[in-house]
């Protein structure tokens, strides 16, 4: 991939002992082979605090739902 | 990074250029534009700004203040130079930077300081510099620098639009890779 542009935002950050967890929006944009990406949604992150440092343990993003098409037939 | 004399240097001229205009070259904001501002620039060298992590510092130089009108940084200057004027910063606080011995790069630089945030208690900027860092490494493409910021071991787990990858290895090979 590549000029990929990765950004988060509305980032909602909560602590507790030595565990620290955030909700975010997210936006990307990138090209890949031919194509051009652009995509987002929402995610959570559950971070650690240890000897290490501040470390991702836990990464979930969910794209949002894309418009129907114009014409598409609504399916039960 | 570490706090060095030149990347406190760096810093100090970082600064001068780029923030002195409303904090003054000493960081107590006494300037005839903090003067004329509605919202006077904080005093970076008061006693209530003691305490305020790596992290805080970066966070806000990175993302701006934009109640106060202060500028956000991330697109104007490089995530070492941010560094390097947070690390200066802290020399005009009287304070050590948290990675003044780690030797780390500037990369890993917040997981270290939020260890130590975690103690305090204060680790909310911590957190979202960790994340800024993050996406900073992906668009580069760095996954030594997204390694380090993810524990990289079998216990990490991402999910994306329904497809769970467990373990960093699996992760970096099969997501990223």
């Amino acid at each position: 991939m590549k000029n990929v542009k990765y950004a988060l935002s509305d980032i909602k950050v909560n602590t507790s002992g030595h565990l620290a967890w955030a909700t975010f929006k997210y936006s990307i944009t990138a090209d890949f082979r031919e194509r051009h990406i652009e995509g987002g949604g929402m995610g959570t992150a559950v971070l650690q605090l240890g000897p290490n440092g501040c470390q991702i343990m836990h990464w979930h993003t969910s794209s949002a739902r894309r418009p129907a098409a114009a014409g598409a037939e609504k399916k039960n | 990074m570490i706090a060095s004399a030149e990347t406190i240097d760096v810093g100090r001229k970082l600064f001068g250029n780029h923030c002195a205009s409303c904090h003054g070259a000493d960081g107590k904001s006494k300037t005839d534009i903090s003067a004329a501002m509605k919202k006077r620039p904080t005093d970076l060298t008061a006693k209530e700004m003691r305490g305020i992590t790596d992290g805080e510092i970066y966070w806000e130089g990175a993302n701006g203040i934009t109640k106060s009108g202060m500028p956000a940084f991330k697109t104007k200057a490089s995530i070492q130079d941010r560094w390097k004027v947070t690390l200066y910063l802290k020399h005009l606080m009287g304070e050590h930077a948290h990675a003044e011995h780690s030797g780390e790069s500037a990369d890993s630089h917040a997981g270290h300081s939020q260890a130590n945030a975690a103690a305090s208690g204060n680790s909310d900027a911590d957190v979202r510099a960790v994340l800024a860092q993050y996406t900073s490494a992906v668009e580069r493409g760095d996954l030594d620098a997204i390694g380090k910021l993810r524990s990289n071991d079998e216990s990490v787990t991402v999910i994306g639009n329904g497809h769970a990858n467990y373990g960093w290895a699996d992760y970096r090979d099969n997501h990223l890779g």
